[in-house]
């Protein structure tokens, strides 16, 4: 009977939804888990924790966390896709070695590893352990990027090792010694909701991380929200205040601010007296930067730097916050450090809803700060300092000798030393180094002509990985044990959820393999599982800053919903230390002072300005919520390639692109003086004159960047280079 | 890929040890503390303010409302309505787009999330031709039912905001049903429960008051949406930052036009290209075209082939058209289904028309051929106008299945001519054919149609090609009126880019078939004139089928 109408057979009951059990509401029946737990997403630093449905033993699906007190049951579609990219075709499923010919053949695992010790062996044994280096990650587990900076350092011999993490948070490391006498975020993610004046600098938090801008979603007190970005972005629509500055002159902004608050006297004399250093020289530096002058400098008006500096002098409780417009600077620690001068010059900091508050970038940047033993020893440490190095091997129980007493090379310049040929042997570990550094014209060549590279993913098709002579196929977030460490220095949990691909097996194991192989494999007896790792850094944070000697164990962690160090065991006797908790609250910094120090410096120029040939300033940054980084992974899920454009775009004033007859649709070529790229137009409004925005997801976009640095932190300014603009012809199609 | 349950149990190597234990996933069984028996939704903490304390009554339905202050672009909506549904690959029922200001304005930008509006008077539902679709009388969810649906795709033309989606993989259509198993046990949609900012929520609407509103001229429900008149959608969007983004009277269209709609990723490609669909239009017409001339022609001095010749011819070509739009469907073995909406479909319709347009003109065929089992003349006469009343019916359905979307490019003064162009431009060629091949092969004085038809087809071809090159003409600007602007810049883009070989090739086969033509008109004998005949029969057919592809894939959203 063509008129029944056909209801509740095959097709229909595809979407049927039941009760899914465990408090998960109705989900797919399908996919209904008889199991679930939960652990802490594996993209960006917020640290949101997701409940993973399991099902026939293996991740089905995931929802988020609902009491978790970071992300109070949301995610951002990465998060909801996080399992996606394990499943993805492409996985490496088997080391590749690649033969006289260049074709890349799949070999044992055994055999991979005897190749990496041989040749990294005679690579050292005829250039000196200067001539290799590894570069680690802010994706891994800090107990795996832990093991690597030990095996590599103390075990193989290497001397440079540096992280991913430079990219995004050496900046704020550098600024936070300086100023507190450790690497120490204050805040808790809290904070945002108690507010009653938020300032995001160079932050887009909209988009760069979502979940935290629910928390201010969710502040109840109305707050002020001030916005310093180039940009008309998400966040800056939503701000109370916008200042769209010229590119690159906050520092002389957050002077000027400064200044305004000191002329009026609404600053925090107590605060000032009792708790930092150096205010009268710092206030003697910011006398000369005036609303008048520095309204140029920024092309901002008075009202508008005079107006900012009220925001700040009304608010009862305001809280500060950066993020790579300020870290991916060619002043980028200065201009942190005048983030966090404003902070205690006003006394906003150690109270609810204060604070000069850097927001980190990747899920385990922040262990890697305390635990990648790159260019930092262990736990804050310096490899400098040779007490430092007798606490290390002490806790560690080896020889002193062993630990390098020369600080790594940074990221740039081991590349640097890749291209100059005096590094010959590179590990990369979980990173896309080929698309994500800047300038990558002159780095791919380089890449190439190493002796050995050896890139270590969960995939082999990553731009990194296809340069490589060894890939050594690496479990991913999801199929492995381990802890991230959040922005707001909450320690959490990952776990092994799903069975990785083939003979793809946890970095843990990989590092195990090569000690062993290595012959330095007693050295790190003690170090068999991740939980045994957890437990040495349990030592080495002992009486650190960042001890954390409190945290018994992963399932404490977990029941615990996350701890933030400090988490000293001796503070737990009456019972757990609260759930969310701030630095600073008794005004004691870490100096041996215990005073914060007011750090600061003339602002400088520039690398590249823009010029005739190259009149457009390039900003580049995120673009969406559903891009991470270079793509290797959010690439691999359908749902989350359809929420960004595949396309590379470009976003142009509509002034700019009449000079340059282009269109929004239109094809244009963006060139600079390293490199070129075609890109799809957006004429908006929304960017400045003078200023075009290129997101950082396209693998075009950093040969254009200009490889310039921040002294201090050694992160690359990727916020700011000389491009132009013009009208793609059939040529460049 | 090998999974781990193929690894072989002995240990034998350290790899093997590490991937031994890496294989058990103990997670499980050493944290989980989750309760299986616990039927609720923890979550409902954070949703309980964002669903209506009571059901709807009469005059009433849900609503998706939607606070644009609160929307910020995190898509977690989108990701969340495709997990916690089970969506495929990139499916899912939620979309966020982008307004940004036009350049002379001040600067602003917007994200908007949408879903299915669940129109009072959906054009999904009216459209479908299975009757597929439902509203509930209570609720007035709009539901799709999936098992029903033979995947004519039809409802993905008919509703202006691009709601359902065609799914290959499934060869139907899915769509939102606002969750309405999840909000009858008062939990809330995928989206709502899923939004950081709180931004969506369902209401209760009136009705009456909704439709009110959506027939205000120009009345949208937020910037750059299809106008709400045709089909009367009742989410609500609010803004208190941006009042002149939402589609309230106040605001109309014009209005708010300081914002453009940012819709790159999308509108930049072409639309899907329907080659059946394209076959079975050019093809319906060509039939029917082709019929209709005979009766014209029919009895005429000079006429040409003989007329049950002709309708035969004609009515192969347009069995072969219905097996076309049968290919076209996802599941073609219910292709029985699409006469079930005939009071509301004009697909449906169709189907009816052409239906009719084949049994009639193979009856007429026949009759008129072997004058078996009636001899009168009033009879095939009568069933040779029957015919071509039911073709000529059949077309101006297919006019009406895309004129009613109200989709810019399928105005009906545009649609109107062109098929109507088509149909005598292909029917033509096949009645000049056919006259040819009878001249040739015929025992009765048939003889080929005249120089004039030749001269006829000619000036159609030529006027209709120009026509559609017109699109290419420099744009003017048009005062105040942003929105046409820019979509006849997106068709001329899409047409000079990712289209340009479907464009070059409609040219090269059309100006093929005029040269063809062209030579008809000189007097080159019939063997030659039969080659050009043909030639021009394919050549003008394939152009028109070109030119339908066009059709498809530079259609924009209706206005």
């Amino acid at each position: 009977m063509i008129r029944t109408r056909s209801r509740n057979t095959t097709l229909t009951s595809e979407l049927v939804r039941e009760p899914g059990g465990f408090g998960l509401g109705q989900i797919v029946s399908s996919r209904k888990p008889d199991a679930i737990t939960s652990m802490i997403c594996g993209f960006c630093s917020t640290g949101c924790s997701v409940d993973v449905h399991i099902k026939d033993g293996t991740a089905v699906s995931l929802t988020p966390t609902t009491a978790y007190p970071v992300n109070l049951g949301m995610a951002c579609p990465k998060g909801w896709e996080a399992l996606s990219p394990l499943r993805s075709p492409d996985r490496a499923t088997t080391p590749l070695w690649r033969d006289g010919h260049g074709r890349m053949h799949p070999i044992g695992w055994d055999a991979a590893v005897s190749i990496f010790v041989e040749r990294f062996r005679s690579i050292i044994a005829t250039h000196g352990p200067n001539s290799v280096a590894f570069i680690s990650t802010g994706q891994i587990p800090t107990e795996e990027m832990a093991f690597l900076g030990a095996l590599t350092k103390f075990g193989m011999g290497f001397v440079h090792g540096d992280g991913n993490t430079r990219q995004c948070m050496a900046t704020s490391v550098v600024a936070y010694k300086q100023c507190f006498g450790f690497d120490a975020p204050p805040y808790t993610y809290a904070d945002f909701e108690e507010s009653d004046a938020i300032v995001l600098i160079g932050s887009n938090l909209c988009i760069a991380h979502p979940i935290m801008w629910e928390r201010v979603c969710r502040n109840p007190h109305s707050p002020k929200i001030v916005v310093v970005d180039p940009r008309l972005t998400e966040t800056a629509v939503s701000a109370t205040q916008h200042l769209q500055i010229t590119p690159k002159s906050d520092l002389p902004l957050l002077y000027a601010v400064a200044h305004v608050l000191i002329e009026k006297d609404w600053i925090d004399w107590e605060f000032i007296s009792a708790h930092t250093n150096g205010f009268e020289e710092f206030k003697a530096h910011v006398a000369d930067f005036t609303p008048d002058r520095v309204s140029e400098l920024t092309g901002l008006g008075v009202d508008e730097i005079e107006g900012f500096a009220r925001t700040i002098h009304e608010g009862t409780r305001v809280s500060f916050w950066w993020t790579m417009g300020v870290n991916q600077s060619h002043e980028a620690t200065r201009t942190a450090q005048a983030i966090i001068n404003l902070a205690i010059m006003t006394g906003n900091i150690g109270r609810p809803g204060t604070g000069a508050n850097s927001i980190t970038g990747q899920c385990n940047a922040m262990g890697s700060r305390l635990f990648s033993n790159t260019t930092g020893l262990f736990g804050g440490r310096d490899f400098t300092n040779e007490s430092d190095r007798n606490e290390v091997g002490e806790i560690l129980g080896i020889d002193p000798a062993c630990i390098p007493d020369r600080p790594s090379l940074a990221y740039d310049q081991i590349i640097e030393g890749v291209v100059s040929g005096r590094i010959k042997g590179l590990w990369i570990i979980a990173t896309n180094t080929a698309h994500s550094w800047i300038d990558q014209n002159s780095l791919r060549s380089a890449l190439s002509g190493l002796e050995m590279l050896v890139v270590q993913d969960m995939y082999a098709t990553t731009d990194t990985a296809q340069l490589a002579d060894l890939v050594l196929p690496a479990a991913g977030w999801g199929e492995k044990e381990g802890t991230f460490i959040n922005s707001e220095r909450r320690v959490g949990v990952i776990k092994n959820v799903s069975p990785a691909p083939g003979n793809a097996i946890a970095d843990f194991s990989i590092f195990r393999m090569i000690a062993d192989s290595w012959g330095c494999g007693d050295m790190f007896a003690e170090w068999t599982s991740p939980e045994a790792v957890f437990g040495i850094l349990k030592r080495l944070s002992k009486g650190r800053p960042c001890d954390m000697t409190g945290m018994a164990d992963y399932v404490t962690i977990d029941a615990a919903g996350g701890m933030q160090w400090p988490y000293p065991a001796d503070a737990t006797r009456t019972g757990p230390l609260e759930s969310e908790r701030r630095l600073f609250a008794d005004g004691h910094f870490y100096h041996a002072d215990g005073r914060a120090r007011f750090v600061f410096e003339h602002p400088r120029p520039v690398a590249e300005p823009a010029n005739v040939d190259h009149p457009l300033v390039l900003l580049t940054g995120r673009a969406s919520t559903s891009q991470w980084h270079t793509g290797t992974r959010t690439s691999k899920s359908a749902i989350l390639r359809s929420l960004s454009e595949e396309q590379p775009y470009i976003e142009i004033s509509p002034i700019d692109a009449a000079k340059r007859s282009v269109e929004t649709g239109e094809w244009v070529v963006i060139s600079s003086a390293r490199g070129s790229m075609r890109a799809r137009v957006i004429v908006t409004s929304t960017v400045q004159d003078g200023t075009v925005f290129v997101p950082m997801h396209y693998v075009g976009t950093n040969q254009l960047t200009n490889p310039s640095f921040d002294p201090y932190s050694r992160q690359p300014s990727y916020k700011h280079g000389a491009v132009e603009v013009r009208r793609a012809g059939w040529r460049d199609k | 890929m090998t999974l781990l349950s193929s690894v072989a149990p002995v240990v034998e190597t350290p790899f093997d040890a590490y991937i031994a234990k890496q294989s058990e996933l103990t997670a499980v069984d050493r944290f989980s503390r989750h309760h299986a028996n616990d039927l609720g939704h923890h979550q409902d903490r954070y949703y309980r303010d964002l669903l209506p304390l009571a059901k709807p009554t009469v005059g009433q339905q849900y609503a998706f409302e939607v606070d644009l202050d609160a929307c910020t672009g995190c898509k977690s909506c989108v990701a969340a309505c495709h997990s916690l549904n089970g969506l495929d690959d990139d499916e899912s029922w939620r979309t966020v787009t982008l307004l940004r200001s036009r350049p002379a304005a001040t600067p602003y930008q917007q994200t908007v999330t949408s879903a299915c509006h669940h129109c009072v008077d959906p054009a999904c539902l009216k459209g479908c031709p299975v009757d597929a679709y439902e509203k509930d009388p209570i609720t007035g969810i709009v539901s799709h039912l999936d098992d029903q649906c033979i995947g004519c795709s039809y409802c993905t033309l008919a509703c202006p905001y691009d709601v359902p989606v065609y799914n290959e993989k499934r060869g139907i259509v899915r769509k939102c049903d606002m969750c309405k198993s999840r909000l009858a046990v008062g939990e809330a949609p995928a989206c709502v429960q899923s939004c950081p900012n709180e931004a969506i929520a369902i209401s209760v609407i009136d009705i009456a008051s909704v439709t009110a509103k959506a027939n205000v001229k120009d009345a949208v429900v937020v910037t750059g949406s299809p106008p709400s008149s045709i089909t009367i959608p009742t989410t609500i969007y609010r803004s208190d930052r941006m009042p002149t983004v939402l589609g309230a009277e106040s605001h109309s269209q014009a209005n708010s036009d300081d914002l453009a709609v940012e819709r790159f990723m999308r509108d930049e490609r072409p639309a899907t290209a329907h080659p059946p669909l394209a076959v079975m239009l050019v093809l319906t017409q060509l039939s029917v075209g082709a019929f209709v001339i005979d009766q014209l022609t029919r009895g005429r001095v000079g006429a040409a082939s003989s007329s049950s010749f002709d309708a035969a011819l004609a009515v192969g070509v347009g069995v072969l058209a219905m097996g076309a739009s049968v290919f076209h469907l996802g599941r073609p073995q219910y292709f029985y289904r699409a006469i079930i909406g005939l009071k509301h479909s004009w697909l449906s319709r169709e189907v009816l028309a052409f239906g009719l347009f084949t049994a009639l003109a193979t009856a007429y065929a026949f009759v008129e051929a072997v004058h078996w089992p009636v001899r009168s003349d009033a009879v095939i006469k009568v069933l040779g106008i029957a015919g071509a009343v039911a073709g000529v019916g059949g077309v101006m359905c297919s006019m009406m299945i895309y004129a009613v979307t109200r989709r810019n490019s399928w105005r009906l003064a545009r649609i109107g001519p062109t098929f109507i162009a088509t149909s005598a431009i292909c029917g033509l060629s096949l009645m000049i054919w056919a006259s040819h091949v009878s001249a040739l092969f015929s025992k009765t004085d048939a003889h080929p149609l005249s120089s004039s038809s030749s001269a006829g087809l000619l000036a159609l071809v030529v006027v209709k090609l120009a026509a559609e090159l017109s699109l290419f003409r420099p744009i003017r600007p048009v005062p105040n009126r942003h929105a046409d602007r820019e979509e006849h810049a997106r068709v001329a883009r899409l047409l000079a880019n990712d289209l340009r070989l479907v464009v070059m090739k409609r040219i090269v086969v059309t100006l093929v078939g005029l040269g063809c033509v062209l030579g008809l008109l000189a007097p080159i004998g019939s063997w030659p004139s039969l080659l050009l005949a043909s030639i021009a029969l394919v050549a003008l057919t394939l152009g028109e089928f070109f030119e339908r592809s066009l059709f498809f894939t530079t259609v924009g959203r209706p206005r």
